[in-house]
């Protein structure tokens, strides 16, 4: 009995903190007769129809639990379930009405008839449910105990004990009582350092030079070659591709037709250029959030004699993919912000913002409503065409036939984006709705007219071609918080702001809202040296590239579920004197590649496998195999085929014979098998039809945005090595010059391991290699065909395609 | 080691941890500084005792009507030429309005009585051994957004495909074949080659796709002079690797790197026997319909996936030929096109149930039919049909699945299905269920996130299964 008015007596509080307009209802709840309709109708309905999904509170669907009366009342992702006495408001009536096509229970069928009216009886009657048990408390989300627990939220705290990189490495050694590895010897440090720097390997010539330079002053010499690679030009041809990885670059649209995107490439000529000019990584950032609004006097005229190359870096914002003929463009623009929100919180903050578009972060310090926050940037931008060279070609009038076809080109699209606002104005959950021009154009005939119109623009007028895509603002108004991330239903405004859990930085002035987007306030604060994260992951990715694992291994998440730092003092340390050097990624590299650390021997070590089988404490270095783009510039440079011009539109991919589409009008054109000789960053990155050559070697999909790249050994690698039309084509370039040369057999074999794997043949290299010069019965082959084999052998050696 | 591979190369949630259970060691052994080899025997053991091995993905590019295949209306007849009587979502090119019957006759086949149109006539007669499923939807109307979401339980690229997952999850069986084939018969379905993409999932798991032709699988021709030459060449590279693996003993990178070339030689004998249908008996090449020029590609195909089963390869996916119509996707003259697509599948699949059921490996190997979605009631033109998402058809038979069953129901003019329904998810789910692998629990850590292929839904239908 007692027991019983404890349970009436919980129950009341319950319901009376829950509920409290309620109160009335808790009444009924004694009526006895409501408690038998529910116990002999409505309980059995619920363990029939709805526990499977709505019961395990482990794995709740909606998040709604029915097993017991809070459950219900608490409600799930949508809000509270029932209204009792009411049933045309309640949801779970709603639902089991099967109303609303996109929230009907149970899902798979519609309930008898009778069971509807039991429940709209019992909502009626007050929803009388006896059953008190307690859910499990649902962990709150208390954004500030994650961001106080985590450590990537804290600020850098560099510790003032260690003043080289080495220092912290060696400490940790000590303390694990674990000897470092040797330095490596030159021949090896000339080849890791000019592959990780510019790509490629070095030539004999480099090899010799510097091998003589090493015998006096070993020190100066190293550091005289990262200087030297460091102001080569093909910098950053190679490290852009670092950094395309991360924004996931692509110049197609993907899904059907995987359309083009018109002049999508000179974001990659623009982050080249950045890198090479060392352009200060807190500019880079600020450029690529809203370069297109930055006052005159910070704009940076280009290599190419453009006045402002800056709104060029805002491209990296739309290179997402999209749907083909979409028939809900709300839901894709909301894709759209949502891809936009992804790669800027991965790539600058290694945050998983994206993670919060339905619920706040199940992880991270990131609320939902942050999320919302952060979309109202964006939802406010929209992809235009800046014509960037306007004021630096004041010789080039533009002609009148000129502006007519441009005039006509903007009507155009202005008009398929009116055409599809209106389409779905109806359904629009606001009127204003900004649709980027992009999806007016999704059919294969608009996409035609299209190009046709571009094209006629840039046969009267070159320059045309110095137009960029940019983002531009489009208005000024924050968004509302979408429920479960559902378009249809929209929640409370949420003001434009930053990520609560960064606090350092302060509030906006409210003119910066009323001027548009609020863009460059964001990039401002993201880019602020108080900002714990920016600098930190910047320094890590440079650290992941240079050493093949970063400091955190997950470049891409520094949330509670990424790896903790091995270093974070070390970490802090890199991310501080980024800052303190004006953010010059050259100096931090430059640093880096000076370290003991980082030119230690890469031999196996045996006995580590106990102390430190991952190599977590750096005792030695790294073997790595080259990634795709190293492969197969290798190839290219070794068998003196190697084309080096830098910039300007990509090459279209090799397409083999027998590649097929839904539609064989879809195919695209191929490019050139050896794609003109060009580097790899050169080759246009298609989504659905990329070079399979490259692909095979680890190539990231461009739908997402990858900060680590995985690296396989498959067969299908040593098929591609043995058999792909690409390296047989220039391992017969190279054979043809070897052919070609007039000296011994030996000589061209010393100068095909140099040139290929920058050392000369083991004893037993010299002997299999020959082989294949000499038949069994001493005679020589020596024809081009001869070498063109041996060429093939040598792009197949294992220190070909691996760095020591 | 184990631990290295969890936090370079696996999730490393507590589920997949439970999943990896005893194998992870051997898995590790496999894995170093952060290389995932291909060797790699997968994740180990399913959960539990399987019903069956092997999966056959016959997709039908273009959405095939399923009103017109396996879900009969009377109604359509009566109320031809009157506009659909409900509001209906969007379409593609919104212009379908009036009731189109099918231009095709329905009939009840076998003991179960289950309703075929005579596009199928082959088909029907193995009626008792299929599980057609009339409630299937999932809500995207177009191409490649419904494409994506048949494979990889997402509207957009990116994802892994269903085959990746078993790949990943179950591993292979064969040394010699990759764990995912694709068949393709010169026309690629809409989503192009991401549909059977690995996405994050390590690139070992993503479909090798088998071509007809003198190419069967991308650089698995030598393009050597002589087979001389090319053995001569070989046996130079693996000398050259055992003398550098005899330096470098401790070096498991080498070796691995060394197995590959060895397994890329395997593999250069085993797919084009695989490929080579010259022991296939006349009775069984004339079931596959292999010599009548309608039939030929898709019962190559057909039968190569049989063949592929028997080798032991986890998911084969077979994609709808080219006919002398659009794939099935008839936004109009939908009898004709119907007419050509079905001619070209019809008998090679029920050649494959019959060879796979006479073999006694259909109860191990699930086939599925179906396309990204169906078509709408209504007409587009006079007589075409848009896309329908929202209530279509598919079928499997064998792999546990319940034979002779036809399964849920669309409305009375067959646009939404209302009765029984099964989701996409539920769908993928269910096979995954077949092939002994718990949907929730077979997750991969991927930014920040434990990814499924049914992401945060899908239940195992268990009307389904026997």
């Amino acid at each position: 009995m007692a027991k019983r008015a404890v349970r009436q007596l919980i129950t009341l509080v319950c319901w009376l903190l829950l509920l409290p307009t309620n109160q009335g209802t808790h009444g009924a709840q004694l009526d006895e007769a409501s408690v038998a309709h529910f116990e002999n109708r409505i309980r059995p309905a619920l363990v029939k129809y709805c526990f499977d999904c709505h019961s395990d509170q482990d794995d709740l669907s909606g998040n709604l639990d029915l097993t017991t009366a809070i459950g219900w009342q608490r409600g799930g992702d949508h809000g509270s379930a029932i209204k009792p006495g009411k049933p045309a408001e309640s949801l779970l009536y709603q639902a089991i009405q099967y109303a609303d096509r996109d929230l009907q229970m149970p899902p798979e069928n519609r309930l008898p008839v009778d069971v509807i009216e039991d429940f709209r009886i019992w909502i009626q009657q007050g929803a009388v449910d006896p059953r008190t048990e307690q859910v499990r408390r649902q962990p709150t989300f208390d954004l500030h105990a994650r961001r106080d627990t985590h450590w990537a939220w804290q600020p850098m705290t560099p510790t003032q004990t260690h003043h080289r990189i080495d220092d912290f490495i060696n400490e940790k050694l000590r303390i694990h009582n674990i000897t470092p590895s040797p330095k490596a010897n030159p021949t090896v440090l000339i080849r890791r350092l000019t592959f990780s720097l510019i790509g490629l390997p070095p030539t004999i010539h480099e090899i010799e030079r510097f091998s003589k330079a090493w015998q006096k002053y070993p020190e100066l010499a190293y550091e005289q070659l990262v200087d030297r690679l460091l102001n080569d030009p093909r910098f950053g041809e190679h490290w852009a591709r670092h950094w395309l990885d991360v924004v996931r670059y692509c110049e197609t649209k993907g899904h059907v037709t995987d359309q083009e995107r018109p002049h999508a490439w000179k974001y990659r000529d623009y982050v080249i250029d950045a890198l090479n000019d060392d352009l200060p990584f807190d500019q880079f950032v600020v450029e690529h959030l809203a370069g297109d609004l930055l006052p005159p006097n910070q704009h940076r005229s280009g290599r190419q004699g453009q006045t402002n190359v800056a709104p060029t870096a805002t491209g990296f914002l739309f290179h997402h993919e999209m749907h083909f003929m979409s028939i809900d463009p709300i839901r894709q623009r909301w894709d759209e912000i949502n891809a936009q929100i992804d790669v800027v919180g991965k790539a600058f903050l290694g945050l998983t913002t994206e993670c919060a578009r339905c619920h706040d972060h199940k992880f991270d310090a990131i609320s939902q409503a942050d999320y919302y926050a952060l979309a109202g940037f964006f939802y406010n931008t929209e992809l235009s065409r800046q014509r960037t060279a306007e004021r630096s070609f004041p010789a080039v009038e533009r002609r009148p036939e000129v502006v007519k076809l441009e005039d006509d080109f903007e009507t155009y699209l202005r008009q398929k984006r009116d055409q599809r606002e209106k389409a779905q104005a109806p359904k629009a959950a606001e009127a204003y709705f900004p649709i980027s021009d992009e999806l007016g154009i999704q059919s294969p005939r608009d996409s035609q007219l299209l190009f046709a119109k571009l094209n006629a623009i840039q046969n009267v007028d070159p320059t045309w071609a110095l137009w960029v895509r940019s983002a531009t603002d489009v208005g000024n108004r924050d968004v509302a918080l979408l429920i479960r991330g559902d378009h249809r239903q929209p929640g409370e405004l949420i003001p434009r702001r930053f990520l609560a859990a960064i606090d350092a930085i302060g509030e906006a002035d409210a003119s910066v809202w009323e001027q548009g987007s609020g863009r460059l306030w964001l990039a401002q604060q993201i880019a602020n040296p108080h900002n714990p994260l920016t600098s930190r992951v910047w320094a890590n990715r440079v650290w992941h590239h240079l050493f093949g694992r970063g400091i955190v291994s997950t470049p891409n998440n520094f949330g509670k579920l990424g790896s903790r730092p091995t270093h974070p003092d070390l970490l802090d340390y890199l991310g501080t004197r980024l800052i303190q050097r004006g953010w010059s990624t050259k100096s931090l590299i430059r640093e880096i590649l000076l370290s003991e650390t980082w030119q230690r021997s890469s031999q196996p070590r045996p006995d580590l496998e106990l102390l430190d089988p991952e190599n977590r404490y750096w005792a030695h270095a790294e073997r790595r195999r080259l990634n795709a783009e190293q492969l197969r510039d290798a190839l290219l440079l070794t068998s003196g085929s190697l084309h080096q011009t830098m910039h300007g539109p990509s090459v279209d991919c090799f397409v083999p014979k027998y590649a097929t589409a839904t539609k064989p009008g879809l195919i695209p054109a191929s490019g050139p098998l050896t794609g003109n000789r060009r580097r790899t960053i050169y080759l246009k990155v298609r989504r659905n039809f990329f070079d399979p050559f490259v692909r095979t070697f680890d190539f990231p999909d461009p739908g997402r945005s990858t900060g680590k790249r995985t690296v396989t050994t498959s067969p299908n690698q040593a098929l591609a090595m043995l058999n792909a039309p690409f390296v047989h084509e220039v391992a017969r370039q190279w054979g043809q010059q070897l052919a070609s040369r007039n000296d011994r057999p030996t000589d061209r074999i010393r100068a095909m391991f140099l040139t290929a794997i920058g050392r000369e043949p083991e004893p037993n290299e010299w002997q299999t290699m020959l082989k294949l010069v000499f038949l069994s019965d001493g005679s020589q082959r020596n024809s081009s065909q001869t070498w063109q084999d041996l060429a093939h052998v040598t792009f197949n050696h294992a220190d070909f395609m691996w760095l020591d | 080691m184990a631990g290295l591979v969890q936090s370079i190369a696996c999730p490393t949630s507590a589920s997949r941890r439970q999943f990896l259970g005893r194998s992870l060691s051997s898995f590790g052994a496999l894995a170093f500084n952060g290389i995932l080899s291909a060797d790699s025997k997968g994740a180990g053991p399913p959960l539990f005792p399987p019903r069956a091995k092997s999966v056959i993905y016959l997709y039908m590019e273009g959405g095939p009507s399923q009103v017109d295949t396996f879900d009969p209306k009377p109604l359509l007849r009566k109320r031809a030429g009157e506009p659909l009587p409900f509001e209906t979502p969007a379409t593609v090119f919104n212009i379908s309005n009036k009731l189109m019957p099918s231009p095709f006759k329905f009939r009840r086949y076998g003991e179960s009585g289950i309703t075929i149109s005579e596009l199928f006539p082959n088909i029907a007669r193995n009626a008792d051994q299929l599980t057609v499923i009339n409630s299937m939807h999932h809500g995207l109307s177009n191409h490649s957004a419904a494409c994506y979401f048949s494979h990889t339980g997402d509207a957009m690229a990116g994802r892994p495909s269903v085959g990746s997952w078993l790949s990943f999850g179950l591993g292979s069986v064969n040394d010699n074949l990759p764990s995912f084939v694709v068949l393709d018969c010169g026309q690629a379905p809409s989503g192009g080659s991401q549909t059977w993409s690995s996405g994050f999932l390590p690139a070992t798991h993503e479909g090798v796709r088998f071509r007809e032709g003198n190419t069967p699988v991308e650089f698995l021709n030598s393009l050597d002079s002589s087979k001389e030459l090319q053995l001569a060449k070989q046996a130079t590279i693996e000398t050259l690797y055992r003398e550098k693996i005899k330096t470098r003993a401790d070096d498991e990178q080498l070796k691995s790197i060394f197995a590959n070339y060895r397994k890329a030689a395997r593999m250069q004998v085993a797919v084009p026997d695989l490929l080579d249908l010259t022991d296939e008996s006349a009775p069984t090449r004339q079931l596959y319909g292999v010599d009548n020029p309608v039939t030929q590609a898709f019962g190559k195909q057909c039968l190569i996936a049989r063949r592929l089963v028997e080798a032991g390869v986890r998911f084969i996916e077979v994609f709808s030929p080219r006919v002398k119509a659009d794939r099935w996707d008839q936004h109009n003259n939908l009898k004709q096109g119907h007419l050509n697509n079905a001619a070209a599948v019809d008998q090679p699949i029920a050649g494959l149930i019959h060879d796979l059921d006479a073999r006694g490996l259909l109860d191990s190997t699930i086939v599925l039919w179906g396309g990204e979605f169906g078509r709408t009631p209504s007409s587009q033109g006079s007589t075409g049909r848009d896309h329908n998402p929202f209530g279509y058809s598919v079928f499997l038979a064998g792999g546990g699945f319940r034979a002779g069953y036809q399964h849920g129901a669309t409305d009375e003019f067959g646009y939404y299905a209302i009765q029984g329904k099964v989701h996409l998810h539920d769908l993928h789910a269910t096979i995954l269920h077949q092939m002994g692998i718990d949907h929730k629990r077979l997750t991969y850590r991927y930014a920040g996130r434990d990814y499924r292929l049914t992401d945060v839904h899908g239940r195992v239908v268990q009307q389904l299964i026997s």
